[in-house]
């Protein structure tokens, strides 16, 4: 065990050195190998970081502590300015440095579609626990014919393009094309997967039959063993599920940009018009709360998920 | 029959029915009618066909057009390319911090954790205005340089190959890291040392132990990047000016033209490609497991 044969060892010479502790069997090569892992790891940690930051910056200053050319365009007319409200007060020339405007603008011009999206991503959250819920238990519990296929439909929306599900929703059903129940049918496909592998991960890793069992061995009816038995079990579960559909839903954009209609439309297309048609400050601020609605979720992610996060999430 | 039992799922197979299967064979059945479009005003109503009707038209006109254009074979060839060099580059980049999440302990890894999860929720779109602002004419990054040295040096790399590179691994790093974290996991350091007791070097245990192992895991986290990498097409359409890919031209063919038919059969190209791959990876992946690891 001890033998330290490999490539420059450099503790090999003492042999009192590992008296108590564990063994560690570190090398040069090794000590190498690692120190660059944690190097990359910073770096990727970094390089996810810094653009936040930017947007982040950006969505406070004015554009004048920005050093760019200012909002106040050549053909700007004092009289412009006159009136109240945000759009009125974008036109004016900017002294400060930091400034709330820019937020402002984007809650009054989108505030409609901010509400929007987090209905979407709730009422994907409520639909995906229903449906998946039963159908995961169902998937697990019990052998059926077609059962192998299911779960690979179930799973197939995370390995073909949003863009081709989209333009064939839009085609197959036209009925549905002018309301949001198209656009909430495309975030159920693409969301549901999390539900389902999340639950069915935590209800293989457990004899759930044998608890029912002996649930039902003392009288217990189907339904109160689902309601004391099955679902307090599947508590954690639901939770990670609920909150991947939940991000996920809020950035989906492949499939939803095709699909949103010209009333409602999720936040990311009001992400891609600003990107395309408005400044980088309002771009910026825009991306700012975007990110302000997601991170609680990823830290609660973080906080409630542990090992069960990396096998339900594993392809988002 | 009682509530309960298998028809629990009933639910979720008229879902998939309705709303993923059906579509998709429409989508198929649709790219063999003869295109429409406004440039060629032959526009009508989209799905205005029975199957008595398609039986009669149905033609691969669509996909002779396709492959004999150079555009889209160029902007398909483009994509393949993109696609299979950010799933290698994100497998190689997001080894190393899956090794740290699973190897060490600090204070602080969930926060680190968390940061590394981040770009998972980021549409596209996100990411791609994130590399304007980093590296785009006057991004972050060459400003800096600018401070740094008097010369603004990569400036503009976002609009380039390799600036959509570096996007699309971006977006990867959270789905490559947490898949390699798993299989990491799973893998039994005691092999490690008995190779080690052993007498093998560094490289010996990596190349004969680690990688064997971890090579079904890793095979399944190009085959995801490749799908995803496929088929995002926010980041593309953000940045990629001079360069077009597959889910662009789709996007323009429905926006700009209304040919549907046409749109259709780049759909079904696209979907054959990705769902091919993947499928190939997948059984080569379970070709190379060595043993089942619980």
């Amino acid at each position: 065990m001890r033998s330290t044969t490999s490539s420059g060892s450099a503790d090999a010479g003492v042999p009192g050195a590992a008296r108590q502790r564990p063994i560690v069997l570190t090398t040069i090569g090794t000590r190498l190998l690692s120190a660059a892992a944690y190097l990359v790891s910073a770096l990727l940690a970094l390089a996810i970081l810094a653009p936040v930051a930017v947007s982040f910056w950006g969505a406070m200053t004015t554009s004048k502590a920005m050093g760019t050319a200012s909002e106040v365009g050549p053909g700007w007319q004092p009289s412009a300015a006159s009136g109240g409200g945000v759009f009125a007060e974008r036109t004016r020339a900017q002294r400060g440095f930091f400034t709330l405007l820019w937020y402002r603008y984007v809650f009054r011009v989108y505030g409609r579609t901010i509400l929007f999206t987090l209905q979407l991503a709730v009422v994907s959250v409520v639909l995906t626990t229903v449906i998946g819920v039963a159908a995961s238990y169902a998937l697990v519990r019990y052998r059926f014919r077609g059962q192998a296929l299911v779960e690979e439909v179930v799973l197939l929306p995370m390995s073909i393009p949003g863009i081709a599900v989209a333009i064939a929703l839009i085609q197959a059903h036209t009925t549905l094309r002018p309301t949001w129940y198209i656009i909430l049918v495309g975030h159920l496909l693409y969301t549901m997967p999390f539900m389902i592998r999340a639950v069915t991960n935590t209800l293989r890793s457990f004899d759930f039959v044998a608890l029912e069992e002996a649930a039902a061995s003392l009288g217990a009816t189907w339904w109160q063993r689902m309601r004391w038995v099955i679902l307090p079990n599947l508590k954690h579960a639901i939770l990670i599920g609920s909150l991947l559909v939940f991000a996920i839903s809020l950035g989906e954009f492949n499939a939803s940009f095709l699909l949103n209609t010209p009333i409602n439309q999720t936040y990311p297309a009001v992400l891609y018009d600003t990107y395309n048609l408005d400044s980088f400050q309002v771009s910026s601020a825009a991306t700012t709360i975007f990110m302000v609605m997601l991170f609680p979720a990823l830290l609660a992610l973080q906080y409630v998920g542990g090992s069960e996060l990396e096998e339900a999430s594993q392809g988002a | 029959m009682r509530i309960g039992g298998p028809l629990l799922v009933v639910p979720l197979v008229a879902f998939l029915v309705v709303f993923l299967l059906y579509p998709l064979c429409y989508l198929a059945a649709n790219s063999l009618v003869p295109g429409g479009g406004v440039l060629e005003g032959r526009t009508k109503q989209v799905g205005g066909w029975s199957p008595a009707q398609w039986l009669q038209t149905a033609t691969p006109e669509n996909y002779v057009k396709l492959f004999q254009d150079r555009y889209y074979v160029a902007s398909l060839v483009n994509s393949v390319l993109l696609s299979l060099a950010v799933a290698v580059g994100s497998v190689a980049l997001c080894v190393a911090p899956a090794w740290v999440l699973v190897r060490t302990q600090f204070r602080g890894k969930r926060l680190f954790r968390a940061v590394l999860t981040i770009p998972m929720a980021f549409s596209g779109v996100i990411v791609g205005f994130m590399i304007v602002i980093m590296l785009g004419r006057w991004g972050a990054i060459p400003a800096f340089l600018h401070w740094l040295t008097g010369e603004a040096y990569l400036s503009m790399v976002a609009y380039t190959l390799s600036g959509l590179v570096i996007a699309y691994v971006y977006f990867e790093i959270p789905r490559a890291t947490l898949t390699l974290e798993a299989a990491i996991r799973r893998f039994d350091f005691d092999l490690d040392a008995a190779a080690r007791s052993l007498g093998a070097g560094l490289w010996q245990r990596l190349w004969y132990v680690l990688i064997p192992l971890l090579l079904p895991a890793i095979i399944s986290t190009i085959a995801l990047a490749f799908a995803v990498s496929m088929g995002s097409f926010g980041v593309a359409l953000i940045i990629a000016k001079k360069f077009h890919v597959l889910p662009v031209d789709i996007f323009l063919e429905i926006t700009g033209y209304a040919n549907f038919e046409f749109a259709s059969a780049l759909c079904v190209v696209m979907l054959a490609i990705t769902l091919t791959t993947n499928l190939y990876l997948r059984r080569l992946g379970e070709k190379h497991y060595v043993f089942r690891q619980r």
